[in-house]
């Protein structure tokens, strides 16, 4: 891999790091004769190393250019966070971290926390590894660049060796030692048993596991071509929705992160609303079980992610309004924790329940290509036209519905907005391959407004939420005035900042539906609307 | 980011010791620490085996062009990086007193690193100049070396004075024992009564070869000798540092 030297001034310089492949028989020997006059080359013993690598289901650390990797060595354990900007640093950390909170404070605990939000880590690659550390030093004996010989195997979920062992030697630069790494780089390219590694590590054990760096993201692309007709995007779409529910289920049901609950309600959702949508290009009967199913999904699957994203906003709220208050709203925490566990047992027995099991082979029998093409009016008109022209319609629709509420419009009209965004908002990500730049523009704008939309619609069911919460803790006695006061006060403050935030979903409505958005909307089908 | 000045206007009290073996205490535990010498003699510099990088060093130190993220060197230890000093650092004091505000030039350059090191350790040379006053500037806290004799008590009240007059008053200067000869009558009964007093850190190094041949091969102490005397004091001295700063919230550093 190529050296990372793109480092900003307030950072320090240069940790950059290149892996070769040794790809015949050498001595390491050959490697110290190579190096120039000044520089030597000296090994510590060879040992096993377990080495494991943490990332979230979705890639979040690989995504950022960045690695976490747990390194079981002669009964320790370490863990060494690798960031973007290069440069590694070794955490001490027994037993492995699960999540960000599990690392000991500090930058790397801040860091990693920063990308990974709520998401569990996990092993996602792991592989057995004979180590030979070495060190390149200068006249002063002092270190310029770390050498690690390695014959390593991937290891499968069962951790039992899967795929080709290869050897490898890694560098690794010394900052502000940029000369001794230079020389080090020049001596050993020239090496005829040294290729620079053409794969990653990770990607190859990750192989062994049944991943692919990047294999998940809770964004929707469907690859659609231009040819491709309604029936077939709509029936494409509909399958992709399929694989990201069914990619989640098992997150959710062993309730690893609360983000797989929340990835398997936005796929299911957006299920149901291409279902409603793009009805126009499906045969109804095909899909009426499908639909009525997925709204028992979407129902079951409702109450504990809304305690999920509750506990967690309570949680952000106590840190917000500090002591005492923190501690004072610890009852009512607690209670909707306990609630919580109680609400996942029943989210647990319907995703293995039968009906669950019988909604994915339904999901799955009406997505396969289709034998005949389907009867439905709008089948077989081609996708980007028949996208273009939904997309233009739920625009119209939305801004019908904002013009007709007023610049007062009472909360559940807002909450009857942010619903028609979201429709929107899914339209456009389904067709964005076929509607291109001027649909990622929308998306962008449309982004901005569902956040206001979104924030005052959470504002309004918090306060809401937390009366209701307050009544049952402290009718079970669990809680007193304290709790009740605190609760009070953050009523308050939720209400004052919905008061502020009605402004914010006024100025992001009128930037929606500006005479330029709704031409880049018109511009979509280019003349041809419905 | 916990900026800690290890100072004393004695020498030869441990000061390059004992930041040493914190830094190296704090790199082990996984924490991003830096160690800036701002000692000329550049002992700790030597103990780690850094020289400072290019010409005109000690003016690009204190420079408003120069981030000191560039003059930075990694030591031989993961998690360890060194701003190092040689004898012509003892310009440094010159090159401050060109800047406006010197007292607080130091603290200006170290906060772009307040996101990247989780301690910086700042190894003081055994003076009071304009240096040792943007030390007690920048630093969140100062840990003081006292060898257990009267000597080395009147030194710490002479420091007490100094950053009463640097304006500095708020900095806490934890004193704590070093060098401490338990053969000898006089510092076994000092070391008993100071740490009695409750002024004193509890922890006290005691006087020992191993901090000798540590620095005679350039390993730091808890690398060259884990389990000695001196490597376990230094390391109840970390812990309670740690302790002391987390219930500390005079200033951010």
């Amino acid at each position: 891999m190529p050296a990372k030297d793109s480092t900003p001034a307030t950072q320090p310089s240069m940790c950059a790091s290149r892996t070769f492949e040794i790809v015949r028989r050498c001595s390491l020997a050959g490697l110290a004769r190579a190096l120039p006059s000044g520089l030597t080359l000296d090994w510590r013993p060879c040992r096993p190393v377990e080495r494991t690598h943490l990332d979230s289901h979705d890639w979040r650390l690989w995504a950022a250019g960045a690695s976490l990797v747990v390194e079981a060595v002669e009964g320790k354990q370490m863990v060494i966070w690798r960031p973007a900007r290069g440069g590694a640093v070794m955490v001490d950390s027994a037993p492995t971290p699960r999540c960000a909170a599990d690392l000991p404070e500090g930058t790397v605990r801040r860091e990693v926390q920063s990308l990974l939000g709520e998401r569990a880590l996990l092993p996602l690659a792991a592989l057995r590894v004979q180590q030979r550390p070495g060190s390149v030093r200068d006249e002063r004996a002092k270190i310029v660049t770390r050498v690690w010989w390695e014959r390593s195997t991937p290891l499968d979920r069962t951790d039992e060796p899967a795929g080709s062992t290869r050897t490898t030697l890694r560098i690794e630069g010394v900052r502000g030692y940029e000369g001794g790494w230079r020389a080090v780089q020049a001596a050993w390219e020239r090496l005829p048993f040294l290729k620079e590694a053409e794969q990653e590590e990770l990607a190859l054990a990750a192989a062994a596991r049944g991943r692919t760096p990047g294999d998940y993201s809770s964004r929707i692309h469907v690859p659609l071509a231009d040819d491709t007709s309604a029936a077939e995007a709509t029936r494409l779409i509909l399958r992709h929705l399929l694989e990201t529910t069914s990619a989640n289920l098992p997150g959710a049901i062993d309730d690893v992160d609360p983000e797989f609950l929340h990835d398997l309600r936005v796929a299911v959702r957006r299920a149901r609303s291409a279902l409603g949508q793009l009805a126009g290009s499906l045969d109804p009967a095909r899909f009426a079980r499908l639909r009525e199913e997925l709204r028992w999904l979407g129902g079951v699957t409702g109450p504990c992610r809304d305690l999920d994203v509750f506990v967690m906003d309570l949680e952000k709220y106590g840190k917000e309004l500090g002591e005492p208050a923190r501690t004072q709203l610890t009852p009512l925490l607690d209670h909707l924790r306990r609630q919580r566990q109680r609400q996942h047992g029943e989210l647990k027995a319907a995703l293995t329940s039968p009906r669950l099991r019988r909604l994915l082979a339904t999901w799955r029998r009406v997505t396969e290509p289709p034998r005949r093409p389907p009867a439905a009016p709008e089948a077989q008109r081609p996708a980007r036209e028949y996208g273009a022209a939904r997309v233009q319609r739920a625009y119209r629709r939305l801004r019908r519905h904002a013009r007709r509420l007023g610049p007062q419009a009472p909360p559940e009209g807002l909450h009857q907005l942010r619903i028609d965004a979201k429709k929107l908002r899914y339209l456009l990500e389904f067709f964005a391959p076929l509607l291109g730049r001027p649909a990622a523009a929308l998306i962008r704008q449309l982004k901005e407004l569902q956040d206001a939309l979104g924030i005052f619609n959470d504002l309004a069911v918090q306060q809401r939420r937390l009366a209701e919460a307050l009544g049952e803790v402290l009718a079970s006695g669990a809680a007193d005035g304290a709790a009740a006061l605190a609760a009070g006060r953050l009523v308050a403050v939720l209400e004052a900042r919905q008061g502020a935030q009605r402004a914010v979903v006024s100025k992001r409505l009128e930037a929606f539906f500006t005479p330029e958005v709704r031409a880049e909307v018109a511009s979509l089908t280019a003349g041809e609307g419905e | 980011m916990h900026v800690v000045a290890v100072w004393s206007i004695k020498g030869g009290v441990g000061k390059t010791t004992t930041t040493v073996a914190l830094a190296t205490l704090a790199a082990l535990q996984g924490l991003r620490t830096l160690v800036w010498d701002l000692d000329p003699q550049g002992a700790l510099s030597h103990w780690f085996r850094v020289t400072p990088r290019g010409r005109r060093a000690p003016r690009k130190l204190v420079s408003k062009g120069t981030p000191l993220a560039e003059l930075v060197r990694g030591s031989d230890l993961p998690n360890l990086d060194i701003l190092p000093a040689d004898l012509s650092h003892r310009a440094l004091d010159t090159a401050l007193a060109r800047r406006r505000r010197p007292a607080a030039r130091l603290a200006l350059k170290l906060a772009p690193l307040r996101e990247v090191y989780d301690w910086v350790f700042l190894d003081c040379a055994p003076s009071v100049t304009l240096v040792s006053e943007a030390v007690l500037a920048a630093a969140t806290a100062v840990l003081v070396p006292v060898v257990p004799s009267s000597l080395s008590l009147r030194t710490l009240e002479q420091m007490r004075q100094f950053a009463g007059e640097a304006g500095t008053a708020g900095v806490p200067l934890f004193p704590f024992l070093s060098m401490v000869d338990r053969r000898r009558r006089l510092h076994r009964d000092n070391a008993q009564a100071l740490v009695g007093a409750g002024t004193f850190f509890n922890a006290a190094i005691p006087l020992s070869s191993a901090v000798e041949q540590a620095a005679e091969t350039l390993t730091p102490l808890p690398l060259a000798a884990p389990t000695s005397a001196a490597a376990q004091a230094f390391a109840a001295l970390w812990q309670e540092l740690q302790q002391r700063l987390a219930t500390l919230t005079h200033r951010p550093a």
